[in-house]
């Protein structure tokens, strides 16, 4: 009997409410970053600002209709306003963010080592990570294959001018 | 040279550009290459090959760029489809329902349909442009400011219909990229706007880190929660699929062989008019097609007339592009433009000059066009079954792969290393935007065309003083704004047409 109930208690309860406070962060940065386009503009000439008015108060406009209606939905207990703080430590660690710090140092190195080997490191980082360690002789393999393939069509075929480094340095030398 | 253009002479023009396969194709194929890598196009590998456009003759050395130009066309459509990457702004409409249709492991099918009506498009508007040059060239005489600035608000408008299952956030996301797209050095007195002190930001947000920041690098970091391009339950469909669906998606898009002529056309049309482009071309088609549909909810999901409009106008684009050049001497586009220099180099006389001293090489350009797309055909289509295999590739492999090809891509423009920190900014703008519900096409779409109604936006108002009347001035204009009126107002009439029709049967 008393499991029927909590059955029913179950069936009852009401479906988790939706958490909004990701949808806050593009209109956020969109209301910001108009606030800022209009600050350099407010001495300009009429030709400078015309788009600006026109487009940034329609974006004004809509993000606040945004706020306004996430606000009442939050009143209303139909939304929730959340920021799970405690995840944060647990998310930090995922081989998703790891990536993506991978990828931003992968920017700063690439001017000071050069393209190829470069990509070479960043290749076989991002795979070890992404693959959880598992077979590293086999993703250095790939990485330096797919980062010579990178050099050969960008560098030696079409010649864009990327940073160079130690190996451009040694293929050049060797040619 | 004196030479009376007949039937004969088109026949003999014909089979002299077929020829020149030895030219096409291995030009189709690199033009595939730098169409499917971000960052490349046909303009910039063709300046770089250019010394040895010089040194051919003149003929071959345009057979060369025209191939290398349609192929990269075509290409660009390839990683949009698989991966989510467009190779060029002027894909950025196909991976709007060729991607969904990638993830639903119908990868080969969509690539199949994404090249016939290419091909398709390519031939058609090539022979229009053959038979009707002299009128056609006349359209961009007529389209001033103001009706560019209609032309742009169609291209724009669809961010509405892609803001339709959330309007407000769709209209967020697509005001923001208009407002990004206004960074820069203001049109007139080039003052700074919202350049957040980056040199690099006067000239406006470069497109390409645009396009693989929002599409190429958010979804690389998307990709790595589900650790694979499609659902787990359709890698036994790629794996198992055979020629059968290849014919399959040349079948279905034979089947609608009207949609890919008007999508095509609205590609040529919007191609003679100079400085507009593929990018806006395939937006217009898709909005229109959109529009027209039956099933216009379906848009989005992996709908086949979704993918079939830019990808018939952006090749539509090709042979509009380059009938000022030819019949005017204005080139229409950069690849148009480089074509112009290597003419002049060789002596060549664009314009009218050029259909009365040398008609082979007048009408040969298109025929060479025609060629390329025939033999496009015959080269492109039986590699789908093989293209398709790349969403089977696991993400740990690919997540690294697209994030640094497509940084470099985003760095071969203008030879900035900023550039390449700026596409991993957008990389970030569209994976937040896709992790809450934003629709990062458009964003797109804003940073592509905001720029663009600016430009013709002010120059309609300079020529008046500031007089926003200005806009409603011209009889084709204000015909445009009724046409769009009418496109925009049009679905909702569709839409309770249809219920009421349904409800009475």
């Amino acid at each position: 009997m008393s499991d029927l109930k909590t059955n029913i208690d179950a069936g009852q309860q009401e479906p988790p409410k939706k958490n909004v406070a990701g949808e806050f962060i593009i209109p956020a940065i969109s209301v910001l970053f108009t606030l800022y386009y209009i600050s350099t503009i407010v001495d300009s000439p009429w030709t400078a600002q015309v788009n600006a008015f026109l487009v940034g108060s329609v974006l004004l406009f809509v993000a606040a209709i945004f706020f306004v209606q996430k606000g009442l939905a939050l009143r209303r207990h139909n939304a929730q306003f959340h920021i799970d703080f405690s995840a944060i430590p647990k998310a930090v660690k995922t081989p998703q963010t790891a990536f993506i710090v991978v990828s931003l140092l992968y920017l700063v190195f690439v001017d000071f080592l050069g393209f190829t080997l470069t990509t070479i490191i960043f290749f076989w980082v991002s795979m070890m990570i992404l693959d959880r360690g598992k077979r590293p002789f086999m993703k250095a393999f790939i990485a330096t294959i797919m980062a010579l393939i990178g050099y050969a069509v960008f560098i030696a075929m079409f010649e864009t001018r990327l940073p160079k480094g130690i190996i451009e340095q040694l293929i050049v030398g060797g040619v | 040279m004196k030479m009376d253009v007949n039937t004969a002479f088109f026949i003999d023009l014909f089979f002299h550009q077929v020829g020149l396969w030895w030219v096409v194709i291995p030009s189709i194929f690199l033009g595939l290459i730098v169409g499917a890598i971000p960052g490349f196009s046909a303009a910039n590998t063709i300046i770089v090959l250019l010394p040895f456009t010089f040194l051919m003759d003149v003929e071959v050395g345009l057979v060369f760029m025209i191939a290398l130009y349609c192929a990269s066309r075509l290409g660009a459509g390839i990683p949009a489809i698989l991966v989510n990457i467009p190779g060029t702004a002027g894909a950025a409409a196909t991976p709007l329902d060729g991607y969904p249709m990638a993830k639903q492991g119908l990868g080969q099918r969509a690539l199949s349909i994404s090249f016939v009506s290419s091909i398709i498009g390519g031939l058609l508007t090539t022979a229009i442009a053959l038979l009707t040059m002299p009128w056609l060239a006349r359209v961009g005489f007529y389209m001033h400011s103001v009706e560019m600035v209609v032309v742009m608000l169609f291209g724009i408008s669809l961010i509405a219909s892609v803001a339709a299952k959330d309007t407000i956030k769709g209209l967020i996301a697509g005001f923001f990229g208009l407002m990004i797209g206004s960074i820069g050095a203001d049109h007139v007195y080039a003052t700074p706007r919202g350049t957040m002190g980056f040199l690099e930001l006067y000239d406006g947000v470069p497109l390409i880190p645009a396009l693989v920041g929002l599409f190429a690098i958010s979804e690389a970091f998307m990709v790595i929660e589900t650790g694979s391009f499609m659902a787990k339950d359709r890698v036994q469909t790629v794996q198992n699929a055979n020629w059968s669906e290849t014919i399959k998606g040349v079948r279905i898009t034979l089947s609608r062989w009207w949609h890919v002529t008007w999508t095509s056309l609205i590609g040529l049309v919007i191609g003679v008019i100079p400085g507009a482009g593929a990018a806006i071309a395939s937006f217009v088609a898709y909005q229109q097609s959109r529009t027209f549909s039956k099933t216009p909810e379906a848009y989005g999901t992996g709908h086949v007339e979704g993918l079939i409009a830019p990808e018939a106008a952006n090749n539509g684009v090709t042979a509009g592009t380059l009938i000022p050049l030819m019949v005017l001497g204005i080139p229409g586009g950069a690849t148009a433009a480089i074509m112009m220099v290597v003419m002049q180099y060789q002596g060549v006389p664009t314009g009218p000059r050029l259909f009365m001293e040398r008609p082979d090489l007048g009408y040969g350009v298109f025929m060479a066009m025609f060629v390329t797309y025939l033999l496009m055909a015959l080269t492109i289509l039986p590699m789908s079954r093989y293209m398709s295999r790349v969403t089977l590739v696991s993400t740990t492999y690919m997540s690294p792969i697209i994030i640094a090809f497509t940084l470099v891509g985003s760095f071969v423009p203008r030879e900035y290393l900023f550039d390449m920190y700026l596409a991993f900014g957008f990389g970030i703008i569209g994976y937040i935007a896709r992790k809450t519900g934003y629709h990062v096409a458009a964003i797109l779409i804003g940073v592509i065309l905001g720029p663009l109604l600016e430009q013709y936006m002010l120059r309609a108002l300079k020529m008046s003083d500031g007089d926003p009347l200005v806009l409603f001035s011209s009889p084709l204009g204000n015909t445009l704004w009724l046409v769009l009126i009418l496109t925009l107002a049009l679905p909702a009439f569709l839409k309770k047409h249809r219920q009421k029709a349904g409800s009475r049967s």
